[in-house]
Formats: C-alpha cells, sequence, structure tokens
C-alpha cells in the first residue's frame, strides 16, 4: 500500500489556481521531499491532504484512506507540522503538548520529555514568550508526540539554529528507521538533497517531475562570484561547464557545472581579489536543469 | 471533550466578569428601587421627569413602577436584556472565530476530529456559559426582591420573564455562531453581531417612539420579549414562542452546515 497516493488533484480557489492535476505517488517508509519556490503549491497540497481545504477535482488517499471522507482516520496516523506555527498563546508548551495528544488517546509522558530534552526546550515556558525557533521546536514535538506512522512537514527547518538542524535530521532518521513514512516540503534543495530518496518539483502549481535524489545531484550547478583586482584588464573566462556569464565592472558571476579543480585551476592565474561559490537558488538549477 | 475543557478555562474569566457586573447592575437597581418604595412620589417625580414619548416606548406607561416588577421590567430588565445580548454576541461569535484570527485552527483540525465534533463542543461551550450567565443574573435579581424589598412577588411572572430573556439572548447567540461560521476576522466577527444587537435594539426604542416606523419593531427580537408586553399579558408572545426558536435553529444548523464544508485557511 501506498502511504500517500495523489491522482490527478487540482485545486482552485475561484478562478485562480492552487494546484493543478498533481499525480505523484509515496511509498510507504519512504523519506519523499517535496520542492518548489514559495507559492508553488507546496502547501495547498498538503492542506488538502489533511482535509483543511476541499480539492477542486481529483482524489487522494493516504494509507488507501481517501482525504476527504476518511480525514479523521487519516489524521490519526499523521504528524503535522505546519510551516509557521499558531498556538494558543495562553497556554505553556507543556499544556500546548498535553492538549494535543489528548486528541489520540494518552499522553506519553516520558516520549514528550525526551523529544524536549534532546530539542533543547523548555517546556514550561508560556508559548507567547518562545522565540520563532523555539516554537518551531514545540511543534516538531507536537507531530512526533503521538508516534505517527506518516510525517508531514512544511518548511520545518525554518527558525532552527543549525546545530538544532543537525539535532532534528538525526531524529528524522531515527523515525525513519522505525518504518516511518516522511513527507518533507522544503524550498530549500541541499536540506531535500540530504534527507530524501525522491523529491516532486511542484512549480506555479503544476508537478513538474518526480526524481530520485541521485538524479538530481548529478547535475552540480554553482554560482561563482569572482572579484578582479581594481587594476586587472579584462577578462573573458573560457572554461569548459560555464553555463552563464554575467559581468559587471571587476565582479564576474559564472554559473556553472564543470570540474571545480580546473576553476581553480584558472582563477590562480589571475589578479584574484575575492572568490565566492555558492549553491544556486532552486530556481536557477531548474531553469538550466529543464532547458536541458 | 478536550476542546469544551480548554474552552471552558478559556471563556471563564469573561463569564465571571460579565456575570459580576450585571449582578451588580441588578443589585444598584433594586436598592434604588428600595429607598423610593418608602416614598411613593418619588416614583412619580421620576415618572414625570420623562417626556411622555420616551416614557412610552420604555413601557413606564403601562408598567406601574411601583411594583416591583413593573420597576424589574423598566429600570433593570432593559438593561439585562441590552447587556445580555451584547454578552452572548460576544461570547457566541468568538468562539469560531478566534481560532481562525489566531490561526490556531490549523492545528485543531490537523487533530483527529471531525468539524462537527469541534462545534458541537464549543456551542455546548456557549450554551453552558450561558446557562451559567444566567442562572447567576437571575439568582441575584430573586435574591434582591426578597432582601432588598418586602412587597409580594408574582413568581411566575418572574419566571416568564426570565425565559424571554434566556431566548433572546439565545437568539443573538445563534446569530453571532452563525456569523462566525463564514467570516474569518474575529474582530469583524464581533463588530458586526454588536452591530446587529445595538441595531436591534435602536429599532425597537424608535419603533416605540414614533408610530410612523412601528412596522418595523417585528424585525427586532426585543420588541417579541418587550417587559411591558409581558406584565400586561402575563404570557410570552406568540411570534417570541415560534420566530425566535426558528432563527435560533436555522442559524445553527447552516452554521453547521457552511463550516464542515468550507475551506479553511489561514
Amino acid at each position: 500500500m501506498k502511504a500517500v497516493d495523489i491522482r490527478q488533484l487540482s485545486k482552485y480557489y475561484g478562478k485562480s489556481k492552487g494546484i493543478d492535476k498533481v499525480t505523484f505517488s509515496i511509498e510507504e517508509g519512504e523519506v519523499f521531499g517535496f520542492i518548489g519556490p514559495n507559492g508553488a503549491g507546496k502547501s495547498t497540497t498538503i492542506r488538502t491532504l489533511l482535509n483543511f481545504i476541499y480539492p477542486t477535482s481529483g482524489e487522494a488517499s493516504v494509507f488507501g484512506k481517501d482525504i476527504v471522507k476518511d480525514s479523521v482516520e487519516i489524521r490519526k496516523l499523521v504528524g503535522y507540522l505546519p510551516s509557521e506555527i499558531h498556538y494558543y498563546d495562553d497556554m505553556k508548551a507543556v499544556d500546548l503538548l498535553r492538549y494535543s495528544a489528548s486528541f489520540y488517546g494518552h499522553v506519553d509522558e516520558t516520549r514528550m520529555k525526551r523529544l524536549a530534552e534532546r530539542l533543547d526546550l523548555d517546556l514550561n515556558r508560556k508559548i507567547e514568550n518562545l522565540s520563532f525557533g523555539n516554537r518551531k521546536k514545540v511543534g516538531i514535538v507536537q507531530a512526533l508526540l503521538h508516534q505517527p506512522k506518516l510525517l508531514i512537514l512544511d518548511e520545518p527547518t525554518g527558525g532552527l539554529d543549525p546545530l538544532m538542524q543537525h539535532t532534528f535530521f538525526e531524529m528524522l532518521a531515527e523515525e525513519q528507521q522505525k518504518g516511518v513514512t516522511i513527507f518533507f516540503s522544503s524550498h530549500i534543495l541541499s536540506e531535500v538533497q540530504k534527507v530524501c530518496d525522491r523529491v516532486a518539483i511542484i512549480k506555479q502549481g503544476e508537478l513538474m517531475q518526480v526524481e530520485t535524489v541521485s538524479n538530481l545531484t548529478g547535475s552540480r550547478f554553482k554560482n561563482i562570484t569572482i572579484v578582479l583586482e581594481p587594476t586587472a584588464e579584462d577578462y573573458e573566462f573560457q572554461l569548459d561547464g560555464i553555463v552563464h556569464q554575467q559581468r559587471s565592472g571587476h565582479e564576474y558571476k559564472l554559473l556553472f557545472n564543470g570540474d571545480i579543480k580546473s576553476l581553480l585551476h584558472e582563477v590562480q592565474q589571475i589578479p584574484l581579489r575575492d572568490l565566492r561559490i555558492e549553491e544556486p537558488s532552486l530556481e536557477e538549477v531548474f531553469m538550466h536543469y529543464y532547458e536541458k | 471533550m478536550m476542546i469544551f475543557k480548554r474552552e471552558f478555562k478559556r471563556n471563564m474569566k469573561s463569564l465571571i466578569i460579565w456575570s459580576a457586573a450585571l449582578s451588580a447592575l441588578v443589585i444598584v437597581m433594586m436598592s434604588v428601587f428600595t429607598q423610593m418604595s418608602e416614598q411613593a412620589d418619588l416614583i412619580d417625580q421620576l415618572m414625570s421627569a420623562y417626556p411622555e414619548s420616551i416614557r412610552s416606548a420604555f413601557g413606564m406607561d403601562t408598567l406601574n413602577m411601583a411594583t416591583v416588577l413593573g420597576f424589574y421590567g423598566v429600570e433593570v430588565y432593559t438593561m439585562t436584556t441590552l447587556f445580555g445580548s451584547i454578552y452572548a454576541a460576544i461570547l457566541a461569535s468568538g468562539i469560531l472565530s478566534k481560532e481562525q484570527s489566531e490561526k490556531t485552527i490549523e492545528f485543531l483540525l490537523s487533530k483527529p476530529v471531525t468539524r462537527t465534533r469541534v462545534m458541537t463542543e464549543k456551542l455546548a461551550i456557549v450554551i453552558v456559559n450561558l446557562l451559567i450567565f444566567h442562572i447567576v443574573i437571575i439568582g441575584v435579581s430573586a435574591l434582591s426582591f426578597v432582601l432588598l424589598q418586602d412587597q409580594e412577588v408574582d413568581w411566575a411572572l418572574f419566571a416568564l420573564m426570565s425565559c424571554a430573556l434566556f431566548l433572546l439572548h439565545a437568539v443573538f447567540a445563534a446569530v453571532g455562531f452563525f456569523l462566525s461560521s463564514f467570516m474569518n476576522r474575529g474582530r469583524t466577527v464581533m463588530s458586526t453581531v454588536l452591530g446587529i444587537v445595538l441595531m436591534m435594539y435602536f429599532i425597537h426604542i424608535a419603533a416605540g417612539l414614533a408610530d410612523s416606523i412601528s412596522a418595523l419593531q417585528y424585525i427586532t427580537p426585543f420588541t417579541y420579549v418587550d417587559a411591558a408586553d409581558l406584565l400586561e399579558t402575563g404570557s410570552l408572545n406568540i411570534l417570541a414562542l415560534t420566530i425566535i426558536p426558528i432563527v435560533i435553529v436555522v442559524a445553527i444548523l447552516a452554521a453547521y452546515t457552511i463550516y464542515r464544508r468550507r475551506d479553511i485557511a489561514v
């Protein structure tokens, strides 16, 4: 049985498109990435799966259960971490978590404490006094506490510092070991690459492609910024793998997917002042990925 | 029961404040009656201080202000109907829309509960809070009749007025609940429903003052539970017994129908 099976799912808000005929499925136990720029329809898809919003057409099921008819049954099996955390301000973190857990039957206090400890979260603070990152941690504990079979994570790392992100990914790996399916939505390509087996790419409400991560990472695009000394003469880079070149004054911007060693070799020969090598934005990769 | 418990706690403070404030109002007004009934001519003075049209608008011409229920009808009941309606409207309109405006609804709906269940537990809170509110203010009124004055009280008539009070407040609660089933912003819902209450009250008063618009009085529930009418006839108006319950049932059913089918987006 598929953990998530989406078939020709569309959601229109009046005339404006949320998602259009999205089709993909997630195997049980898989870590599945869902990437696309902001406003591409990631949250719309998730909200439809959880029946916050009704599909305009098409259908979908989670563990074989229909998202509209069997929504309550589905939500018993799902842990959901929204991209923006909004909880009751008057509650302490611990009250919120107990309230949340009470809907699933019983409150596993030991698991709650253990999860909070790992994330370095003080459960006795009032939610209104928590920082953005700490609220996110409450959200993470809330999503994991009742041991769901499917985790739906919408932009889960926003607000977490790098150390916490590391802990968080460790926790996800442990959940996966236990057979939990993870649906990981993000606009950050690198974190999706890090944890996911496969990814679905969505853009302007339409599914572009479902790819294995190894295929995606096969294209090693880098954004290279090279600044030359003010005295330097005009220079033309002649390297294999330069997809796109742009120059303003002594600053050269390259989109590069060639051999990094030959690039470094070349920059050694020129009057270099500064060099930056960055991950290109998702948009840039997609643009070139799909042009081919 | 989780949502019920949670909402009970959350709404406790405003229940206490509103009950205490209206109880205080009842006690103050009834002690005025105590003082006045000792000097009967004071009441006549008080009455003649109002222009005749005002007297008729508030039913002072037909109500005998020297009797305890007559005074209660004019000075207390008119206040409790208005302020109680405001409380009922705020309570009921906030109960759903608050989750929406504070964006906590996504949390709640990601739990394994149906929307019907969410609404039912929240509606139960409205009903329970309204019941407690009425028990307090009706109880305080009854106590004040016993303790603050020595006339005989027609308890059956008082019970009738109390039922009318509850019916009136219930209809505004139902309207508030209905509005919050599709309006997203807490503040918009609250100002809309407060506007409705005040408008209805105003129409009730205005229709009593000017004969030319007296037909308008039938659109406001305040007319159906008018104190002068109740005390004169000794029974609840047939319109109060039919139209008000129908409006309550329709508003609640409509709220369920809309809320269960709509998109909840924050």
